[in-house]
């Protein structure tokens, strides 16, 4: 009975998992819709930006309508898009309009650079957070509470790129720690990760600091409290894993933040990955690179959320019984 | 009766009780938040008519000087006053950041209540169109949009508001059909009140005031990406002065000057951390306080 | 000493220097069962959390608190902490409130032992559960706290309390989040552990059945102390005599000779989607001028559908509803709800909503002047006249919210008035008050349609009971 129950249980939880990848497929892709619906609206004729950013000049006619004809521009939106849609399929993402190299070559050359920043700096800021909402939330109203209550003040009242920018100006270039320059090496990415962390962290620990008194305040707490428990017992055990779980959801969201903020810090910490690769295109109006852009961070949310969804499912048994 | 007196008084007044005024007032950090908020709001409004200098005249006898009695916070690069720059730019900043806010508030507001009360067809095209735009991540979908449109501060208006409008309508649609459903609400429709004054005097006030805290709480981000795309070149344009892009100029010469950075961060860090003490007292006051 | 728990001029005071308890002396026995009973704000909580050391680290407790001899007030709290749980223990008011929703029950169950560094085995657990009355403990204590039923949970709550088999257990409201026909047998499991029993209750009427003493407080004393039977037949204490009085029947009224029938429902059904739940099977209800009907039933048995049938929000799929002309008209039928607070704009004052029904189009245009006299009548005659007509819903409780609410169900003199649950949220003096309203509103002709699962209050008020269950109205009790 409880054995069957059990596969039961795990069996929603397949089928609540298999779900939610295809949603998430399903939202990467309209994800490049979107950016493709908004294509009509960029001023200006694509064929000849290609051009002029290829450093050619005083274009006639007749050279941009041929540019035009070999970029597939003359096909119908709808065909552009299916056309580009099955590319993707084989992995092919356009055709950079400025290097005319492959757009999927140059985004394997620049994304790890990316994802072990971006890693690195998820991992050091839910640590922080972890270990200064703990703090906090054990010994309210003293001392320690109120610098770390005053450290989340200033770090979110920093953006992210400012406090990046003010450490890196006064504390490494100032006291010659680590290099300004950095090539994409972990050790090369452990201080820029570090500050973005310790800023991302401040405005996460205000969350699960506040996650964690809720929870002690409780009922279950308080039922805790009066069964003879101590208070640590009751943080670690009862709050902690209560706390968690909406602190789970909240650092879903940041991540598209994060991910969405990478041109920002890639440029402050001359950091050689995607946001820069991003940033050129920008300049250059390079769209295959911006579709590719587009599509890559959506992805990367997608799996981000999805991994964080499911771990939500695992931990807390209301939402399991709900899918099934 | 003389209280029934004053409560004739009260019909029209609208969703935002005084009193959440007054408890925002005596909230501590509410009222740090306010005071410093007010000032900054005066020092923008200043800004934009007087400044001790000329902001974008250029005066290279007079480049990167340090902070001084004529000039607090030195001079850049091209000898212009560190502090007009600012107080020039933050109108930009902190205007940009409230229309932004104004702009996505208002109309996700409107898609969302519309939405939410009309139901059917309506509903479904408007959140299916919602859903898509929520799809990426607000920056990710707003430097692509910059990346068709061209980089240029009203570009960049646009592509925050593209990016932000349809968290702001989800909101408003779930809010307004959670407010349906409201005891209150089914009340006056039995009592035989007409829609549009049950949507007016139940629906959009509460509504409204529970998005509006959404969004003060969300102006302090606001304000940080402004500045950080007008850093990264996408927003306000040269000569024009923006905290951001004071911050971009400034970081060019930090080796010379490092103070230069003072000013623009401190501008920004002071605005953010205002708008985050009154959004955050704001939403503690605005809760239902039961005796 | 003898007692299990006694306090002598138990004070508590707060950082602000307010005193929410003061003066409180009471002694209870081994094996007594000791109630303290007042209406909300009279201190009942606050006792609690001071009888298990619970007060907030700036609220000071003075007197003398003596548990199994020993004074506890001003230990330190690692000394309260190995008190708690083996000395007493304690049962809240909501099951699962008082559970870590990501634990099994039987989770719960243990922490009672590990928290003290004890082990206990499932099997244990499971047999204490049996003990009090939990069927297929063994099975059933994996599963999680939500899964579970509120008077099945609570048993599972008393058998953590008594996991030590303390001499003493404090249960605060331990069966107001409960129905009252289960509430019974939950207090008689806890009682059957053996410990003495402090009980702290809004509900005269449960400590009266249960204590052996009791204590009634108001303001934060403890203004009277004595044995049920003593307290019932000479109160002494006005508060005493008001907590009695909410037990005593709603004065009689004059019933019309022949009540013009209203609305007739006959064999309404109402299904969902496509057929394939059936909220309501076949339901009949005749309602007539000036009488108040109950419907009674367990939740899910259709009554809250069979009420929006009658409200005219509900389209039945089968059967008739006929209504007579004087229910037709918008605004004929007004409700009142469980949710007394959601059941007035928030960010209106009380007035507004009182006098929202007089403002409906097609109704007579009435001056202000008129209007705000109407408003101070109506709330005079709820009984709230010395609340500003300006006052906004949070600054009532909930019991005077409810009396807001019924004052704008009644101020337009209704045919109809439909009440769903109108009582869940109340204590008793509230209900009380409220089953009295209803009763004048039927008097001046309208008629009332009310739901709850209280089959006592439905008793009290109604002139005849129409039973559900599973979709279906069954017998029909009291005068037609």
């Amino acid at each position: 009975m409880t054995a069957r129950r059990k596969r039961a249980e795990r069996g929603g939880l397949a089928a609540a998992a298999l779900l939610r990848i295809g949603q998430a497929l399903l939202t990467a892709l309209a994800a490049s819709v979107v950016v493709w619906a908004i294509l009509p609206l960029a001023p200006g004729d694509v064929a000849e930006r290609v051009l002029l950013a290829r450093g050619m000049q005083d274009l006639t006619t007749a050279e941009i309508d041929a540019a035009r004809e070999a970029l597939g521009l003359n096909a119908p939106l709808l065909v552009q898009f299916l056309h580009w849609l099955g590319g993707v399929f084989q992995g092919d993402l356009g055709q950079s309009f400025t290097s005319q190299a492959p757009v999927s070559q140059e985004i394997m050359e620049r994304l790890p650079a990316t994802l072990m920043l971006l890693g690195l700096a998820l991992l050091f800021s839910v640590a922080l957070s972890l270990v200064f909402a703990l703090i906090a939330a054990s010994c309210r109203d003293g001392w320690p509470d109120r610098l770390i209550r005053l450290y989340t003040q200033i770090g979110a009242a920093l953006p992210t790129f400012v406090f990046a920018l003010l450490a890196l100006t006064f504390v490494v270039v100032g006291f010659q720690i680590g290099r300004v320059l950095a090539d994409p090496s972990w050790s090369a990415a452990l201080i820029p990760a570090f500050i973005i962390g310790l800023d991302r962290a401040a405005s996460w620990t205000q969350l699960l600091r506040a996650g964690l008194l809720e929870a002690m305040a409780s009922g279950y707490a308080e039922v805790a409290r009066a069964r003879g428990a101590s208070e640590r017992r009751i943080l670690l055990r009862h709050a902690l894993p209560n706390a968690f779980l909406p602190f789970l959801t909240a650092i879903g969201v940041s991540i598209g933040a994060l991910i969405g903020g990478a041109p920002l810090i890639e440029a402050i910490f001359t950091w050689p990955g995607l946001g820069a690769y991003l940033l050129e295109a920008l300049t250059a109006r390079n769209y295959p690179v911006i579709q590719a852009y587009v599509l890559i961070s959506a992805l990367s949310y997608v799996t981000a959320a999805l991994l964080i969804d499911l771990l939500a499912l695992a931990l807390d048994p209301r939402l399991r019984e709900q899918g099934t | 009766m003389t209280a029934l007196g004053v409560a004739g008084a009260g019909v029209g007044r609208g969703p935002v009780d005084r009193r959440v005024l007054t408890r925002l007032w005596r909230h501590p950090a509410g009222r740090v938040g306010l005071l410093v908020g007010g000032a900054l709001l005066f020092v923008a409004a200043l800004g934009a008519v007087w400044t001790p200098h000329a902001p974008d005249v250029p005066n290279y006898a007079n480049a990167l000087k340090r902070p001084s009695l004529a000039h607090p916070f030195g001079t850049d690069a091209t000898g212009r006053d560190m502090l007009s720059r600012v107080m020039d730019g933050a109108h930009r900043s902190i205007g940009a950041a409230l229309l932004v806010l104004g702009a996505v508030f208002a109309t996700g507001l409107v898609v969302g209540t519309l939405a939410g009360l009309a139901g059917g067809l309506t509903d479904t095209v408007l959140m299916r169109i919602a859903d898509i735009a929520m799809t990426l991540p607000g920056l990710v979908l707003a430097f692509a949009v910059l990346g068709l449109l061209g980089p240029g501060f009203l570009n960049l208006l646009i592509a925050l508001i593209i990016a932000d409008w349809a968290w702001y309508a989800r909101l408003s649609r779930s809010l307004s059909l959670d407010a349906r459903r409201r005891p209150h609400v089914i009340a006056a429709r039995m009592a035989g009140i007409p829609g549009w004054r049950i949507v007016l005097g139940h629906i959009l006030p509460g509504v409204a005031l529970q998005v509006g805290i959404v969004a003060s709480l969300a102006l302090g981000g606001m304000i940080g990406a402004i500045s950080g795309f007008s850093f990264l070149g996408l927003g306000v344009q040269p000569p024009a002065a923006e905290w951001g892009a004071l911050l971009a100029e400034s970081r060019l010469y930090f080796a010379l000057a490092p103070w230069l950075l003072i000013a623009p961060a401190g501008a920004i860090f002071l605005s953010v951390l205002s708008a985050n003490l009154v959004g955050n007292a704001l939403r503690d006051c605005a809760a239902p306080q039961r005796r | 000493m003898d007692a299990v728990l006694a306090c002598k001029d138990l004070t508590v005071t707060y950082a602000g220097g307010a005193t929410p308890v003061r003066d409180v002396s009471f002694s209870v026995a081994p094996g007594e069962c000791f109630a303290l009973v007042g209406g909300s704000g009279a201190g009942k909580s606050t006792i609690a959390r001071a009888l298990l050391g619970l007060h907030a680290r700036d609220t000071s407790v003075t007197g003398a608190l003596w548990i199994g001899g020993q004074d506890m007030v001003g230990v330190p709290r690692r000394l309260w902490q190995t008190v708690r749980g083996r000395q007493m223990g304690f049962v809240a008011q909501n099951p699962w409130d008082s559970c870590n929703p990501l634990r099994s029950v039987r989770d719960h169950v243990a922490e009672a032992s590990r928290c003290h560094g004890l082990q206990i085995s499932w099997h244990d657990i499971a047999d204490r559960l049996e003990a009090l009355g939990v069927a297929d403990a063994g099975v059933r204590a994996r599963q999680h706290p939500h899964t579970w039923s509120g008077g099945m949970l609570q048993r599972a709550s008393i058998a953590a309390a008594g996991a030590h088999a303390p001499p003493l257990m404090i249960a605060d409201e331990p069966t107001s989040a409960l129905d009252a026909d289960r509430a019974q047998s939950v207090l008689d499991a806890l009682k059957s552990l053996g410990s003495a029993v402090v009980l702290i209750s809004h509900d005269m009427g449960l400590v009266l059945r249960n204590a052996d003493k009791l204590g009634v407080l108001s303001g934060g004393l403890l203004v009277e102390q004595g044995t049920p039977s003593a307290l019932a037949s000479t109160p002494d204490h006005p508060e005493t005599r008001r907590l009695l009085a909410a037990l005593a029947p709603v004065p009689p009224r004059a019933r019309r000779a022949a009540p013009e029938p209203l609305l007739r429902l006959s064999n309404v059904s109402v299904s969902y989607d496509r057929g394939r739940v059936e909220a309501l099977v076949s339901a009949d209800l005749d309602v007539r001028a000036g009488q108040i009907v109950g419907v009674q039933g367990p939740s899910g048995c259709g009554k809250s559908t069979l009420l929006r049938v009658a409200m005219q929000i509900e389209r039945p799929s089968g059967g008739t509803v006929w209504a007579s002309d004087a229910v037709k008209r918008p605004g004929a039928i007004l409700p009142i709800f469980q949710d007394p607070v959601g059941s007035l704009v928030p960010h209106w004052p009380i007035w507004r909503s009182i006098a929202e029904p007089l403002m409906a189009p097609g109704r007579p245009h009435i001056s202000r002047t008129l209007r705000d006299e109407k408003v101070a009548a109506a709330l005079a005659q709820v009984g709230l006249g010395t609340i500003d007509p300006m006052a906004r819903p949070s600054d009532l409780s909930v019991g005077q919210c409810q009396r807001v609410a019924v004052a704008r169900a009644t101020i337009s003199e209704p045919a109809m008035i439909v009440a769903d649950e109108p009582t869940s949220a109340l204590d008793s003096p509230s209900t009380w008050l409220v089953s009295k309203l209803l009763g004048d509103a039927a008097e001046r002709g309208t008629a009332v349609v009310v739901v709850s699962h209280d089959s006592a209050f439905l008793e009290r008020v109604a002139d005849k009971v129409v039973a559900m269950s599973a979709g279906r109205t069954l017998n029909t009790s009291g005068v037609a």
